[in-house]
């Protein structure tokens, strides 16, 4: 079992590194370090504007630490066919979920180390806390985690009862106790987190019989989770979409069903309802509407923007051959010969809705009314001539391509 | 009407597994394509189907051929499937929406056919719903009432019973009794004979990609020399012996 968490191991952290490499791309790195950059030179400058330790201070200080304590779950690498294959194995599966275990801390470990040097300068210096009782704060930070973690694996277990109130309730007070009072009391309760630590970890890791369900449903969402995130920069192989009823967007659909065709019938609804498109277009147009409000200039506004709703409708154009390995889509009197077309009908639906928000973002950004008309009709002319121009002749390449 | 196949001869990845297989369907004929695992009765359904190329052969449904006019074809072909094949994307109501645009039917007179069927598979209030999130059983249901909401002149069914509760299997039955009451061609593969001895006039036995033999039960009986009234195991015990030898 050892050796299967290790293999297990090694095969997660090969995939985090490839998704990782293809997040934190150059462009992607270089945009957070001037981001950072500007965040931490705004950092500084508000605290030489701060004056001393007000009231809210240190509540504040307890609030960003406990929510640290929340970032990071338990990693257990647990796979649908276990329940079939692993099922006799509850005897030994402390010595696959120690490695888990020590392979969970790193992420949530890492994170308070980082949040918790970010706080610091404002914790030393306006709320004045001693450096000495900060670093007992964060030893404590890190073994209160260790037992978050710990008793997550351990009610796996169905003889274990969660008392999910006990240790957010136990951390606040630790919190508490830290900021408030002197260096002894904080030392203090650090050894008797560390004691209530040492007598959870001393009950074991499986406690009775180990509920195969709920540690595979557990990691499954663990999963998910984090391949949405990596889903936010890059296509997720390991991940089919969830669809989404979505019953709001509705309205969006035409009433009349003699107005579509069945090509154009999926399209819409893979639109609205498939997070990999709809997410897109939502993501795109935020991004659009930042990028015109960052650039303070409406031309600069206009031409970005242009290039983010291209951006857009590119991406959206393999939803072309997205019904193409459905057995209904291929055995029902459904024709592709025009699918191209009925497409682009469905993606100018699209286009014009980004449309019409950036230019009411727009009038909210620029509060005048003449720019707004004037790079409106500028945005709206040249997305004439990328659905009516740009989009045929792409869309006839990409058939082209596929055909052959 | 009538389904013709004359020498169809496929199979997957240039390996055949129909060997020139000639097959007849008439107006109002149920056939029952009856085989061993791995005999080709879902091969023979995906050549119907167009989802595999012939390497040799012709199929002529009513006259057309699938690779002259492929959507002309398909709209004379009904569907259900083994395995549920659910739009994740769809409610069950547009499952049903996008076989009248596929088929071209008249959604007023669609609708009240359909209707029947949903409140025979207690599908009813359910509508609005993604089918994706149904059990299988119920989302062979809304293959099976999209199916036949089509009436095609010809239904390719693949294993009819697979998951549905003996009501569901029943309003099926009635169904498929109907259908060819009304002159439509029902081609089924399945292993259970007795459940549709009273629907099917004939059955293919298909052994090693050909058609063995082909008549109603008592031929089939005779042929085989089953002994047994309605115990059909005994056949695919004769059949699994011939395999072997």
């Amino acid at each position: 079992m050892r050796t299967l968490a290790q293999k297990r191991l090694q095969r997660n952290t090969k995939q985090s590194m490839r998704y990782l490499a293809l997040v934190f791309n150059d462009f992607f790195v270089l945009a957070l370090f001037f981001l950072m950059g500007a965040a931490l030179f705004a950092y500084m400058m508000l605290l030489k504007r701060l004056p001393m330790n007000l009231w809210f201070y240190k509540p504040l200080i307890i609030l960003i630490l406990f929510l640290l304590l929340g970032l990071g779950d338990a990693v257990t690498l647990l796979e649908s066919a276990d329940r079939q294959f692993l099922f006799p194995q509850d005897h030994d599966l402390t010595s696959y979920l120690i490695p888990m275990l020590r392979y969970s801390l790193i992420f949530p470990m890492m994170m308070i180390l980082l949040g918790a040097g970010l706080i610091f300068p404002f914790a030393g210096v306006k709320a004045e806390i001693p450096i000495a009782r900060y670093a007992v704060l964060v030893l404590g930070l890190l073994a209160l985690k260790y037992d978050v973690i710990l008793e997550k694996i351990q009610a796996f277990s169905f003889s274990k009862s969660v008392r999910f109130w006990l240790l957010p309730l136990i951390s606040l007070i630790f919190l508490i106790l830290c900021c408030y009072s002197n260096f002894w009391l904080s030392i203090l309760g650090l050894f008797a987190l560390l004691g209530y630590v040492f007598f959870q970890r001393k009950q074991g890791l499986v406690l009775g019989r180990f509920d195969w369900l709920k540690a595979v449903q557990h990691e499954k969402k663990r999963k998910h989770r984090v391949y949405e995130f990596y889903g936010l920069f890059t296509d997720v192989e390991e991940q089919a979409p969830v669809i989404k009823r979505r019953h709001a967007w509705d309205i969006l659909l035409p009433r009349q069903l003699s107005r579509e065709t069945p090509n154009t019938f999926l399209y819409r609804r893979a639109l609205l309802r498939n997070p990999e498109y709809a997410n897109l277009v939502f993501r795109m147009t935020v991004f659009a509407v930042l990028i015109a409000w960052i650039s303070g200039s409406w031309q600069w506004g206009l031409g970005l923007d242009m290039l983010v709703l291209l951006l857009t409708v590119e991406q959206l154009l393999p939803l072309i051959f997205e019904f193409d390995r459905d057995l209904m889509y291929r055995s029902q009197p459904i024709s592709t010969r025009n699918r191209g077309r009925e497409l682009l009908d469905v993606l100018k639906s699209v286009l014009l809705l980004q449309w019409f928000l950036l230019v009411l973002f727009w009038f909210l950004i620029f509060l005048n009314w003449r720019i707004v008309l004037l790079s409106g009709g500028l945005l709206l002319l040249w997305l004439l001539g990328v659905i009516y121009i740009y989009l045929p002749i792409r869309v006839a390449k990409i058939e082209k391509k596929r055909h052959f | 009407m009538s389904l013709v196949i004359t020498h169809l001869t496929g199979g997957y990845a240039n390996v055949p597994i129909l060997h020139d297989l000639d097959l007849t369907l008439q107006e109002g004929e149920v056939l029952g394509l009856i085989g061993l695992n791995g005999a080709g009765k879902s091969t023979t359904i995906k050549h119907l189907l167009g989802l595999i190329q012939p390497m040799k052969g012709k199929i002529e449904l009513n006259g057309l051929n699938l690779s002259e006019n492929p959507t002309a074809f398909k709209r004379q072909i009904g569907y259900i499937p083994e395995t549920p094949a659910i739009y994740p994307e769809l409610t069950l109501k547009e499952h049903l929406q996008l076989t009248m645009l596929a088929y071209g039917l008249d959604e007023k007179k669609a609708w009240p056919y359909a209707e029947q069927f949903l409140k025979a598979f207690r599908l009813e209030g359910k509508e609005d719903w993604l089918p994706i999130h149904f059990s299988k059983g119920m989302q062979q249901k809304v293959m099976i009432t999209a199916s036949l909401l089509a009436q095609p002149a010809l239904l390719l069914i693949d294993e009819p019973f697979t998951g549905l509760d003996p009501l569901a299997a029943e309003v099926l039955l009635n169904a498929l009794t109907q259908l060819r009451n009304d002159g439509k061609m029902i081609l089924m593969t399945t292993h259970d004979l007795a459940q549709v001895k009273d629907v099917v006039d004939k059955f293919a036995i298909l052994n090693h990609g050909t058609i063995e033999f082909c008549g109603d039960l008592s031929q089939i009986q005779q042929h085989y020399h089953l002994t047994r009234q309605d115990d059909f195991a005994q056949l695919y015990h004769i059949l699994s012996q011939e395999h072997i030898r």
